[in-house]
């Protein structure tokens, strides 16, 4: 069991592919040598629901990346802690119960891992999810990523 | 205020179904002047996507149409493909099949019930309110959405759109190991059933009866899953090659999913009308527990459809664990077959009912044609109609908030997944 995930959300089809992009640049560019063995996970996720509690169970830090879409500049990155997210507008889900109803019910329960952040990237509408993200972002995300996990 | 009310009420948007869709009612006095289920994520074309792509390709990329139930996707896919080959399942392959439908029964109909119907009848807004007074309960329906996962996991690699199924077998076979630790989560699971039986039934379910025509598939020796004939309430048996001569799919300006008809009349397919018409297949402890809820099934009331999905939990655990208990290790996991050109018919009961689908393929092995026809689809015109039904039932004179929480009530009983049926609801109510 990884104490500390990073799951990135989304779907295989259209821009909500971009959490599967973003752990894909990761893997890629060799985040998890960075740790020790067995500290650090990647995993991308199909619009999990609720099993996503279960993807976080036993981790210490978990960071989900998810695509947002609220009407921002394309490639805004959010930092969010669990309880921001029902407030926040525009997450997207293809089904009803999506990353924030899952975290919510967490919370309720007690069932979340110690620290959680969500990471919301603003998608382009215009880009092909066929095509790679623009360097600067990926950059500009692992940098994030990597804050979020010394801090 | 006026007698002659003239009210418009609208849920432009559906809140805790699968997908996106809205509901139109227009009120009249007392009449509903018109009422419209409107579906409108667009249409997903998986049928188009298929055309021209290689047989072997069919069950990945069907799963890929519902993440909730892919696993009925593949299941019918399949059996059409190999009813062009003339194949009949080996016993391994058809228990593994039929254990792996166990999984998506279980997932479907646990989450359906702990997240999306059970606030309904509890007075809540969502799950996570219903967790702050229910939290023993939730934690129970995300056990159980979690064991069906894995059951799927087991054979398809992952719960999300499985990769495991192919035509004429499975890419692997599970390990003992695996079988054994999943086989006695599936005993300690079943007193989770069982509880779950009694608590949904104690449920303050409205009493509404009404008449329609069940539509479920019928086996010889078992509860309908993988196979069998195409049978109803009102006398028809057919074999699932004959559906198209009896099943008439037609467009509706207000819905981007096709409706169907039997012999031109709505009809119910899903969890109600499988276990209504599949009473003598339930295992005695099963029916001991149907008994003790006070509830004469075969029921002509929808709101015992919540009751009936916890019926299936408990069928699919019991015999998913009888599967499991008497799993050997195959010589081969799958077999090889020859595909010629020809044109296959495969229907299964997903979760929310019937998944029928005809598949023609050319002599290079490529896919000619593909229909598939969704549970959801077949559901929307008798949604419609017990819509109408129940408002009427429950008295037009009501304020629009109570019509628009009954007519969303009324709705999530079909558990209804729009996604797959764009081929679902925002509430819009006018007039008065």
């Amino acid at each position: 069991m990884n104490p500390v995930r990073i799951i990135g959300v989304g779907s295989p089809f259209g821009q909500d592919r971009l959490a599967w992009q973003v752990i894909e640049s990761l893997e890629a560019a060799g985040i998890q040598d960075h740790f020790p063995p067995g500290r650090l996970s990647l995993h991308s996720s199909d619009r999990p629901g609720a099993a996503l509690l279960e993807l976080m169970r036993g981790a210490e830090f978990v960071l989900i990346v998810d695509a947002l879409q609220s009407g921002a500049r394309a490639g805004t990155i959010l930092c969010l802690n669990p309880d921001q997210l029902a407030t926040t507008p525009g997450f997207i889900s293809s089904h009803d119960f999506g990353v924030s109803a899952a975290l919510e019910l967490g919370l309720v329960l007690g069932d979340l891992p110690a620290r959680v952040r969500v990471i919301a990237v603003e998608m382009d509408p215009g880009q092909s999810s066929s095509r790679p993200l623009p360097a600067a972002l990926v950059q500009q995300l692992h940098e994030v990523i990597i804050n979020e996990i010394k801090s | 205020m006026t007698d002659e009310r003239d009210v418009t009420v609208n849920v432009p948007m559906l809140a805790r179904v699968e997908g996106e869709g809205a509901l139109h009612l227009h009120i009249q006095g007392d009449r509903i002047e018109e009422l419209r289920l409107q579906i409108y994520e667009p249409p997903r074309l998986f049928e188009k996507f298929l055309e021209g792509r290689h047989y072997d390709e069919v069950p990945d990329i069907v799963a890929r149409i519902c993440g909730i139930c892919p696993v009925a996707y593949q299941m019918s896919a399949v059996q059409a493909l190999e009813d062009i080959i003339g194949f009949t399942p080996q016993p391994w392959l058809r228990a593994m099949r039929r254990l792996m439908y166990c999984g998506e029964w279980i997932e479907s109909h646990s989450l359906h019930i702990h997240l999306l119907a059970a606030p309904d009848y509890l007075g809540f807004d969502n799950a996570a309110a219903l967790a702050r007074d229910y939290p023993d309960e939730v934690r129970r329906g995300l056990r159980l959405q979690l064991l069906g996962n894995d059951i799927i996991k087991l054979l398809g690699g992952r719960s999300v759109h499985p990769v495991g199924v192919c035509v004429a077998g499975f890419h692997r076979a599970p390990e003992l190991s695996q079988v054994t630790a999943l086989s006695l989560r599936l005993q300690e699971a079943l007193d989770d059933a069982a509880a779950l039986i009694t608590w949904v039934a104690g449920f303050d379910l409205p009493q509404d009866e009404q008449d329609f025509t069940c539509v479920a598939m019928r086996h010889r020796h078992e509860y309908p899953m993988n196979e069998g004939r195409l049978i109803s309430s009102a006398g028809l048996d057919i074999a699932v090659d004959e559906f198209a001569d009896h099943f008439q799919e037609h467009q509706v300006p207000h819905s981007t999913a096709l409706h169907a008809l039997l012999h031109g009349h709505p009809y119910l397919v899903g969890p109600l009308a499988r276990l209504n018409l599949n009473l003598d297949h339930v295992p005695p402890a099963l029916r001991g527990l149907l008994d003790a809820t006070g509830i004469n099934f075969p029921s002509r009331n929808m709101f015992h459809s919540i009751v009936a999905r916890a019926a299936e939990i408990y069928l699919a655990i019991h015999e998913a664990k009888t599967l499991l208990d008497a799993y050997q290790y195959p010589s081969a996991s799958r077999v090889e077959v020859q595909m010629p050109a020809g044109i296959g018919y495969g229907c299964t009961e997903a979760p929310r009912g019937i998944l029928w689908q005809r598949i023609a393929v050319d002599d290079q092995g490529l896919i000619e044609q593909a229909t598939i026809i969704p549970p959801t689809s077949q559901n929307q015109a008798r949604i419609e109609e017990d819509l109408r039904l129940s408002l009427q039932g429950l008295g037009l004179h009501h304020d629009d908030a109570l019509l628009r929480l009954h007519g969303e009530k009324v709705i999530r009983n079909y558990d209804p997944c729009i996604s797959c049926a764009t081929h679902f609801l925002k509430l819009d109510v006018t007039g008065r």
